[in-house]
């Protein structure tokens, strides 16, 4: 399989008002064409923000990316000027957030949205189309039946019953569910070989949550396109995912497929995460929670960066910092337990 | 039945809709049927968990239980007292029936500080003395794992996990019998959400509190209650102990359910065999006869016409469905 | 368990006026206006206690009998630094003694609009219903009185005086407030502590006053920091047209008004006064329009 995406050493710095932010520190991590990659951790461990710098939205005035690169099929994405950039976000890499809300216009009607992804696209692939949608002020509006019909077809393959009714629907009609499907639909009309989504079932019912997962599992067998699902619920990536990468306060700890994660999780932090979720009912063993809160980031530290929570921290804990090394095939962690 | 530390019988709660719409359309009245006759009971001690997902009626439910609205019909009983009616002093009930909220920063106000906060229902509700209300106020903190020094402190200082803690202390200051505890970790992060759970079940053995646990996450209900209430739009379809209805739900919304929660297993992914299609029915206009039916696997005719009520299963295990023999 | 949070604060009190004190020192533009602010208190405090005392502190009387005043229409100078007027009075001494009045007269008008409006406003907010559609309905039949008539009514029946002006000001002056109180206050209500008062058996009465107000107040505070500025202005105006205390007293509008016949051949006579309320309002946009960016707020 080839590689979609090779991040390399990559770093990023946040400006804040408590001071400087180091919320992304050195990060490794390769990405396989068709791959279900799962990024998991609580909160401020920097998943968003991987997500983020991928696609090349982190917030400019307060976020620096340090060293480090992030390689898109070979091309350095940190390195591209803004309208390069702007050839990739969308139609290579396409990411969609946990608000649908946010992302949809409240003004444009679920048709008109996912019509001028469609045409970004074909712009993309032919220059020389210059088709624009065309806005007929104060008219009923119109989408040429060439794009209406494909967009009909993007929703029907989100699954969003009645496309042709839904079509000419504004966001704030559709149930939190359908928007996300609906913005979904969107990412996919530009055909992306990267799809980012950011906690994106966390606000939607459990049932519905079950519906969007199944609907992405669906999205890369059927099109082959490339997930990154960035979540803070273990339970979630584990009924979804292909590999998990779990991150802590801006570094990645563990980095496996997920069956090998789960049968042998080699990290304490990934064994602790584990362990806090309820299964079954207490009659059947008690949580026990990682004792200790996370590590504020605005202070530097040259040694494991949860050594002070960790139940099996040694001398050597407290003096350097592990990197991300493979402890068995296709298993990479950052802990000293599995050698210097 | 002897020992009913709450009970609610035929409980409704009706909102009018005020929402604009067409006049020249149909005028057919106009009302939410937020929570549509439930009847649910809490021994004490023990745990009920309500479970749904949004719309189905859990968080009005628990506020009409709260006294915070008024029902619209039925009856509620707590420790043998009816307290519907309007002719108990909440004042009374508010001694042994306390609330904890979904949102911690919302909780607490910022310019109080968690002394006072925790202190306000015993100088509401109680007529100790100010030296008697700050030992108690201080004794609620050690309970919940804080220390006394938190009692200076303002909501800003703390953490989201302590946030919930000064909370869950507010509630227990008046040694109540019941709380009813609105989503209490669906804010918080995994290994915090644990540290609350170990509380609330360390409280419960200490204190000999019953709980009423709102919830729409499945592992939570699953690991906190001793009973089991499912709820969709407005009405409870399943209702048994946690174990059998964990073990073996009955009706089709309570199959998906619990196959859509998440669990931490990669063998076994009932997440993806989920086949629910559509989404919550509309509060103002639901279908008619069993609201479930237009998503239901295994409606038929009838269906569309009569609501099912709640038919026995096994012991104390009920679910409103006209086809139970299908999911036997 | 939890690592604990950084070290305590003593009192809630100290703790809002430190960050008050931040706030207002935060940027260049709310400096500058809290130093003129400043400026202009301590000159009002000292000029009150003056008067208070009976003492004169200003280089000459503001009231001169024949016997004291100096030579006429005297450009400024070290001896008068604003000149004097056409009777021979100083002009310095006259806008000083002028301070206590025209200035504090923002604050005690502001004051008791923000009492009254933040209570009627946090009190509807919080009730909501009918009790809420009849206050409000109030507001704004006070909304619709307009300021200048008010007064020159009040002005004809009872005559001028800051007394008089500073009742019809505080009458007019609330209903903002009150709209604004009641806008912050339906935010607060929906919150969980709120909820949760009301489950400790508290009245509305206790939950307005002590959680709605407290937390509106900040808000509050910032508009009616910007408001002050304001109505120095407005009562200059109503000075100005001769709705104020009564001359020989010194008020600056007025000032500007009986020096009007000499603005071309004296100038300074009628603009310093002028000049002197400008910077007046100008402190208070400085210093508001600081905090707001401070804040963020539009």
């Amino acid at each position: 399989m080839a590689t979609v995406l090779q991040v390399t050493d990559f770093s990023v710095d946040y400006r804040t008002s408590r001071g400087e932010v180091r919320a992304l520190d050195s990060i490794n991590l390769t990405v396989e064409e068709q791959e279900f990659i799962a990024l998991v951790g609580e909160s401020g461990c920097g998943k968003t923000t991987l997500g983020l710098a991928t696609i090349g939205l982190l917030p400019p005035k307060v976020a620096s990316i340090g060293s480090g690169i992030i390689s898109y099929k070979g091309v350095d994405l940190t390195k591209l000027s803004p309208n390069e950039a702007r050839k990739y976000r969308g139609s290579e890499i396409a990411m969609i957030f946990q608000e649908p809300l946010t992302s949809l216009n409240p003004l444009k009607r679920i048709g008109e949205q996912i019509g001028e992804a469609i045409v970004l696209r074909r712009q993309k692939e032919d220059p020389k189309v210059a088709e624009k949608l065309p806005r007929i002020p104060g008219r009923a509006w119109k989408l040429p039946p060439q794009i209406r019909e494909q967009a009909e077809r993007m929703l029907a393959l989100v699954r969003i019953p009645d496309p042709d009714h839904i079509i000419d629907r504004y966001p704030f009609e559709l149930s939190g569910g359908m928007r996300q499907r609906a913005m979904i639909a969107m990412a996919l009309s530009q055909q992306p070989e990267l799809l980012i989504a950011d906690e994106p079932t966390t606000a939607l019912d459990v049932t519905t949550q079950a519906q969007v997962l199944k609907l992405m599992k669906e999205i890369k067998d059927k099109l082959g396109t490339t997930i990154m699902l960035v979540t803070h619920d273990l339970a979630v990536a584990s009924q979804v995912a292909d590999r998990i990468v779990v991150m802590y306060a801006g570094q990645i700890v563990e980095d496996a497929e997920v069956h090998a994660l789960f049968s042998n999780p080699k990290h304490p932090y990934t064994q602790g995460l584990l362990s806090c979720i309820p299964t079954g009912t207490r009659e059947g063993k008690q949580l026990t929670p990682i004792k200790g809160t996370i590590p504020d980031l605005t202070l530097r530290r040259d040694w494991c960066r949860f050594q002070p929570r960790c139940p099996a921290a040694m001398d050597i804990c407290a003096r350097k910092e592990p990197s991300l090394k493979e402890a068995e095939k296709d298993h990479r962690v950052a802990c000293f337990l599995y050698g210097e | 039945m002897e020992n009913e530390l709450l009970k609610t019988v035929g409980l409704s709660k009706h909102f009018k809709s005020t929402r604009g719409m067409n006049p020249l359309t149909s005028a057919k009245e106009r009302v939410i049927r937020a929570v549509d006759g439930v009847s649910i009971s809490i021994p004490s001690g023990k745990t009920l968990a309500v479970v749904g997902e949004s719309g189905c009626g859990k968080t009005t439910l628990a506020r009409t239980l709260a006294l915070l609205i008024p029902p619209t019909g039925g009856e509620i009983y707590f420790d043998g007292q009816r307290i519907d009616d309007g002719k108990v002093d909440d004042k009374e009930v508010y001694r042994r029936l306390q609330m904890v909220f979904q949102d911690p920063d919302s909780s607490l106000d910022p310019m109080m500080k968690v002394g006072d906060i925790v202190a306000e229902p015993l100088r509401g509700l109680t007529s100790m003395n100010d030296s008697e209300v700050r030992k108690e106020a201080l004794e609620s903190l050690i309970a919940v794992g804080l220390s006394g020094e938190f009692a200076e402190r303002f909501p800003d200082q703390l953490s989201g996990g302590q946030k919930q803690r000064v909370a869950i202390a507010r509630a227990i200051s008046t040694r109540p019998r019941l709380l009813i505890l609105d989503e209490p970790t669906s804010a918080l992060d995994a290994s915090v959400q644990a540290q609350i759970l170990n509380l609330l079940v360390e409280l419960q053995r200490k204190f000999s509190l019953s709980y009423m646990l709102i919830t729409h996450n499945i592992a939570v209900a699953a690991y906190l209650s001793d009973a089991m209430a499912v709820m969709y739009a407005g009405n409870v379809v399943e209702y048994g102990p946690t174990s059998e209805v964990l073990r073996k739900p009955r009706h089709p919304y309570t199959m998906a359910l619990m196959k859509s929660a998440p669990t931490p297993d990669p063998w076994n992914r009932t997440l993806l065999q989920i086949e629910i299609a559509g989404e919550v029915p509309s509060a103002i206009d639901p279908p008619s006869g069993c609201k479930f039916n237009p998503r239901c696997p295994f409606a038929e005719a009838v269906c569309t016409t009569e609501v099912p009520t709640l038919s026995q299963i096994a012991e104390g295990h009920t679910a409103a469905c006209h086809f139970l023999q299908k999911t036997a | 368990m939890d690592n604990p949070a950084p070290p305590t604060t003593p009192r809630g009190l100290g703790r809002r006026a430190r960050a008050a004190i931040r706030l207002m020192t935060s940027n260049k533009q709310s400096l500058v206006g809290l130093v003129i602010v400043l400026g202009f208190l301590a000159i009002a405090f000292v000029m009150e206690v003056a008067s208070l005392l009976n003492v004169q502190i200003t280089p000459y009387p503001a009231n001169p009998l024949p016997n004291q005043v100096s030579a006429t229409l005297l450009g400024p100078s070290w001896a008068h630094p604003f000149g004097t007027d056409n009777i021979g009075r100083d002009v310095f001494s006259r806008v000083l003694v002028a301070t206590p009045y025209d200035f504090m007269i923002g604050f005690v008008v502001v004051g008791s609009a923000v009492l009254v409006g933040s209570m009627l406003g946090g009190f509807a907010g919080l009730r909501g219903g009918l009790l809420d559609e009849i206050l409000m309905r109030v507001t704004d039949v006070f909304f619709a009185l307009p300021v200048l008539l008010i007064a020159m009514v009040i002005g004809a029946i009872l005559g001028g005086g800051i007394g008089n002006m500073s009742v019809a000001l505080m009458i007019t002056w609330w209903p903002p407030y009150a709209r604004l109180a009641r806008g912050e206050s339906l935010k607060v209500a929906h919150q969980n502590y709120i909820e949760a008062s009301r489950l400790s058996g508290q009245r509305p009465r206790h939950i307005l006053f002590r959680h709605i107000l407290p937390n509106i107040s900040g808000t509050m505070l910032v508009y009616a920091t910007l408001d002050i500025g304001t109505v120095i202005l407005v009562y200059s105006g109503l000075t100005y047209l001769g709705l104020g205390n009564k001359p020989p007293a010194p008020d600056w509008g007025q000032m500007v008004a009986a020096y009007n016949s000499w603005l071309l051949s004296d100038p300074w006579l009628a603009l310093i006064p002028g000049l002197i309320i400008s910077i007046g309002v100008i402190g208070f946009s400085l210093l508001g329009d600081g905090i707001k960016e401070t804040l963020g707020i539009r």
